[in-house]
């Protein structure tokens, strides 16, 4: 058993670098990063790896005490969306949760990785996707919960770069959800 | 519903800082996932990996379209979020970069 969410990230982290990977931390966490702070069991991960190193990764996450689902071990990558996944479960006393691990694959979550920024915590530094990106990936699923977050983050972080996210929201085909982010937005 | 004050101190932390925050928010609450009985935690984990699970299916639902080029629900499922807008007195842009 792992010690908790917390541990559960410091350890995949960990297991990302040793393997020769770089990684930016997105979805929930990121979300209060850039929003308002509050407990959240969402952790993913965007990552660079080659999908030849991921055997070694589920050894060194196995290692740490974590778990790899059997498809995942036999090479199975979920490709839905052409957003690869592969996952790890992070064991707390009474259950799991699960820990997304995305591969950095196509222009757009290049983009991201290039754009990612570095988080002081407590002495720590973690990488997060920037505060343009995370608006993007909400903007995509905006289910009612993304669209909370997405007037979060737009309340409080502040010199966010306009440019850049209305050419992704163009490319991502997210204009009216955006124009409806800033008619309906915090300001 | 969080005080203006409190809401103006998040507003000024590092992103590090609100990570921070959300670390020790979780590590509060993580044994109360524990509480109740078997089937009911049980519920619990798996409410969250739903959850989690949708969050994660309806971005990658959109990405996949795009990169397809098939049609993509442009339209806004606009909902309100539950609660008022918190409503900002300053850009939250940087105005030294002029939108396209």
């Amino acid at each position: 058993m792992n010690s908790g969410v917390r541990t559960g990230l410091m350890d995949a982290i960990a297991a990302v670098e040793d393997v020769g990977g770089q990684y930016a931390i997105m979805g929930g966490l990121a979300v209060r990063a850039y929003g308002i702070p509050r407990p959240t069991f969402d952790v993913d991960l965007l990552m660079v790896l080659d999908r030849g190193s991921l055997t070694e990764l589920f050894d060194q996450l196995e290692q740490r005490g974590y778990g790899i689902d059997e498809p995942y071990r036999r090479g199975w990558v979920d490709e839905v969306g052409e957003m690869p996944l592969v996952k790890a479960k992070v064991y707390l006393q009474t259950g799991s949760v699960d820990l997304d691990l995305y591969l950095c694959e196509g222009d757009f979550l290049e983009s991201v990785m290039r754009r990612r920024q570095k988080a002081d915590v407590e002495g720590t530094i973690l990488w997060l996707i920037s505060p343009e990106d995370l608006l993007l990936f909400k903007l995509m699923a905006a289910r009612t919960k993304d669209w909370t977050d997405i007037f979060d983050v737009l309340f409080v972080v502040s010199n966010l770069d306009r440019s850049y996210i209305e050419h992704w929201v163009e490319v991502l085909k997210l204009t009216e959800r955006w124009r409806s982010a800033l008619e309906k937005g915090p300001f | 519903m969080l005080s203006e004050e409190t809401i103006q101190e998040y507003r000024e932390m590092t992103p590090g800082e609100r990570l921070a925050l959300t670390f020790r928010a979780l590590e509060e609450n993580e044994p109360f996932l524990a509480y109740g009985a078997e089937d009911f935690v049980r519920r619990k984990f798996e409410l969250l990996r739903r959850k989690n699970d949708s969050s994660n299916n309806a971005m990658r639902k959109h990405f996949g379209a795009v990169r397809c080029g098939e049609p993509t629900a442009e339209r806004v499922d606009w909902e309100s979020p539950g609660r008022e807008v918190r409503r900002r007195q300053t850009s939250p842009f940087d105005e030294s970069k002029p939108a396209e």
